[in-house]
Formats: structure tokens, sequence, C-alpha cells
């Protein structure tokens, strides 16, 4: 399972990375969690908004802070069977 | 259009005019404006000459802060506003659509709408050009959004006052426009059009619909947020402009950002290079302009320095050819030379009452 987390290193995409650590190490199952900072890749991504949240390639949210209880979720959403 | 616009506008609305009524309101009826009463403080402080440079930096902090405090609370307010009321989706689109002036109106006028914090300026850039925007309406938005956010008008009408805040709105407007256009077409035929990438949407019923109350809330949460985002930046550009004011020796300031052509060149260059963090630039300018920088200086300084810096150049040239910042950079020079000019003609004095 792979989170990136997409922002160029600004107060939110900082704050975004808190939420998810966080989720992360409560769940405590292997998850691969990559902060993306390039301008370029963040473009590619086809990311307006930054920070933005994909995870397993899948966009979660862009342009806001989501709640922990919202990563969590999507998280197990997202978790293979 | 819908509630949501509306509801937006009007907030907007009701934001600009209590400003309005607060600082004219008071002139007319004879009262001074909090631009003219805090003067007055370090007009007569520095009158005595034995102050210690410790005092002179305080001084300039506390009244800094009690100048803008009100400028800076509306600013924040609307700054929430924005961002949970501004359909951001819809904007984008609209830019992407359409040819002729209206893209360039929207990168104009509405780039502001888009982002508060100028380092997710770049990737709405990247976004804009790779959507099909066209070159010309994405650099508007680039070099507008940064300079004329409700923040910076705010923060600049609190500490430069309503000429500068006036002027700053419209040069920065038509060097943008401008700037845009003229890239384009030198551009069009010189680099290959942008691979165009797959755009990926939110999923929808992430954000389900809430109601007003709901949505005031958020409104406040995001105020909070941006306060603790810029309120740090401010603090340091007030600091900054206490140290100028402390210890660069006026002279110095008078020989090479006064008054003349030289001095407009090179303050337009310089913020040209500068990274500064947004907002930091109407503290710094004002710590400069009472130091004895000139006016068509400042104003130079004004219309180039938030809209780039060496760090945005570079991070721009990641997503297009850099032949591209090298023709932007240019003309936004000239334009921030020609705006300096203009307004040294138009308001030769800076006047501290």
């Amino acid at each position: 399972m792979k989170i990136e987390i997409f922002g160029s290193g600004c107060h939110r995409c900082v704050q975004v990375e808190k939420v998810v650590k966080g989720v992360v190490s409560e769940l405590g199952f292997p998850i691969s969690v990559e902060k993306v900072d390039d301008i370029a890749r963040i473009v590619d991504a086809g990311i307006l908004h930054t920070p933005g949240l994909r995870i397993n390639g899948k966009m979660k949210c862009s342009g806001r802070i989501p709640k922990a209880d919202d990563v969590k979720k999507w998280i197990i959403e997202e978790r293979p069977q | 259009m819908d509630k949501r616009a509306i509801f937006a506008i009007f907030m907007l609305v009701l934001i600009f005019a209590v400003i309005f009524v607060y600082e004219w309101g008071g002139a007319w009826k004879g009262y001074k404006t909090t631009l003219e009463k805090t003067d007055t403080i370090t007009a007569e402080l520095l009158k005595e000459e034995s102050i210690p440079i410790y005092m002179l930096i305080i001084v300039t902090i506390i009244q800094y802060i009690k100048q803008s405090w009100l400028c800076l609370l509306l600013a924040f307010i609307a700054a929430g506003a924005l961002q949970e009321f501004v359909p951001k989706d819809k904007l984008i689109k609209l830019m992407g659509s359409g040819r002729g002036p209206v893209p360039y109106l929207i990168g104009g006028v509405g780039g502001p709408m888009l982002s508060m914090c100028s380092c997710s300026i770049i990737p709405i850039f990247g976004g804009l050009y790779r959507r099909g925007a066209g070159l010309g309406p994405s650099l508007t938005f680039l070099l507008v959004a940064p300079a004329f956010n409700p923040a910076a008008v705010l923060l600049t009408l609190a500490l430069l006052g309503w000429k500068f805040t006036v002027a700053r709105i419209i040069f920065a407007m038509l060097a943008g426009v401008t700037v845009g256009f003229i890239t384009e077409k030198i551009m069009k035929d010189k680099i290959p059009a942008p691979k165009s990438i797959h755009i990926e949407e939110e999923i929808p019923g992430s954000e389900e619909k809430q109601g007003y109350v709901k949505r005031i809330i958020n409104m406040f949460l995001y105020s909070w947020e941006f306060v603790k985002l810029v309120l740090p930046l401010i603090l340091l550009g007030v600091l900054f402009a206490g140290l100028i004011k402390a210890f660069l020796p006026p002279a110095f300031i008078v020989k090479y950002l006064g008054v003349g052509i030289l001095p407009i060149m090179l303050a337009s260059a310089i913020g040209v290079l500068m990274y500064a963090p947004s907002l930091v630039e109407a503290p710094l300018v004002r710590g400069l302009l009472e130091s004895g920088m000139g006016t068509g200086a400042s104003m130079a300084h004004l219309i180039t320095g938030p809209a780039l810096s060496l760090p945005s150049i570079l991070g721009v040239c990641k997503i297009v050819s850099p032949k591209i910042p090298v023709v932007y950079t240019t003309l936004m020079w000239i334009c921030g030379v020609i705006a300096g000019l203009v307004f040294w003609f138009l308001v030769p004095t800076f006047v501290v009452s």
C-alpha cells in the first residue's frame, strides 16, 4: 500500500504529512508514505491545489487538510483484503 | 450562478464596505485616520536624538501592528471566505475554455480568488497550462495572483495608504495581462504544445452539501489556519522594517533606492530576484520609504517583488521550457520600471504626517 502526499513544503502540506503519519503508526500495518515536493511531479500528477493526498494512486483529497478519521477510513477502504 | 457564489460575493462586498467606511468615513468627519494617528508617535520619538536603537525597533513594530491589526483581521476573514465559498474548480474550467480576452480577465481577476498561499501558485499555474488554458492566461494568473490577493491589498492599505493600494492593483493587473499576452505572442511558434495530463478528479461525495452554519464555521477555521500560516511572516517583515530603520543609514537608501530612474530600475530588479514570503513586502517597503526610498522605486518593487522570485522562476522552469521564464522575467522587469516611473510622476513623495 502506498500513500503519496503532494506539497511544495508549506505549512499546510506539513500538517497533512503529520496527520497521515499519525494514522499510519496507529494502524500499524505496512504502508509506504512518500512526501512529493518536486513541482514537476505534483503537476504531472494532475494536482491543482496543494496539499494533495493519493492512496494507491487514487486521489483522495486536495487543497485541504483532511481529518485523521477520514484518512483512516480511506486507508481501510484501500487495504487489500 | 449558484448560491455559494452569491454568498461569497456578498461577504466580500460587506468586508470591503466596512474597511472603506472605517478608513474614509473617519477622514470625512475630520477625524484622523489610523494612518495619521499612529505616525505621530514615531515622528515625536525621532525628534529626540538620543533614543537607543532597540527602542526604535520596538516602536516600529508596535506602530505597524497598531496600524494594521484591523485590516489584517478583515484580511484573515476574507481569506477564509474565499477558501470556503469560491468554486475554484469552476473558475479553473472557465479559464481553460474560450479564446480571446476572457481567459486573461479570469486569470487576472480570478487569480486572487484561487490561491492564498504563494507556494501553491506554481502547481495551479502548471495545472492550468497543461490543461490547455494557454500560456498567456496561465502566466497572467502566475504574475497577478500574489500581488492582488485580499490580504496583500488590505495590508498595503493599512501600511502604505490608498494611493499605493489602488496603483498597485491597477499596475499589477496591467503588467500581468500585458506580460502574459506578449510572452504568448513571442513564444507561440518556438515551443512545443504542452504535454497534456490525465486529470484525477476528487472522488465525488467526499464533499457533501453542508448547511450555511457549518460552512461559516469552516470559513473561520480556514481563517485561523491562515492566521497561523501568515502571521509569523508578517511579524518577520515588520521586524525587518524595524531593523532597516535602525541600521541602514538613510543616506545609503537615498543613494541607491531614492529618487530617479536608476533607483527604480534597481528596485525593480531586486523585486524580480529576491524571495520574500507574500505579505512581507508591505511592511518592508514602508520601512524603506520612511528611511528615504523613492515612491517610484517602492512601486516598482511592489509590482515585481511578490510576483517573481528566483525560487519561483526555477520552479516554473521545471514545468515549461526555460526560455519562457527568461522572456517573462525581462518583460516583468520592464513593466516594474514603467509602473515605478508613472507612480513617481503621479505621487512624487510619501507623506508621513
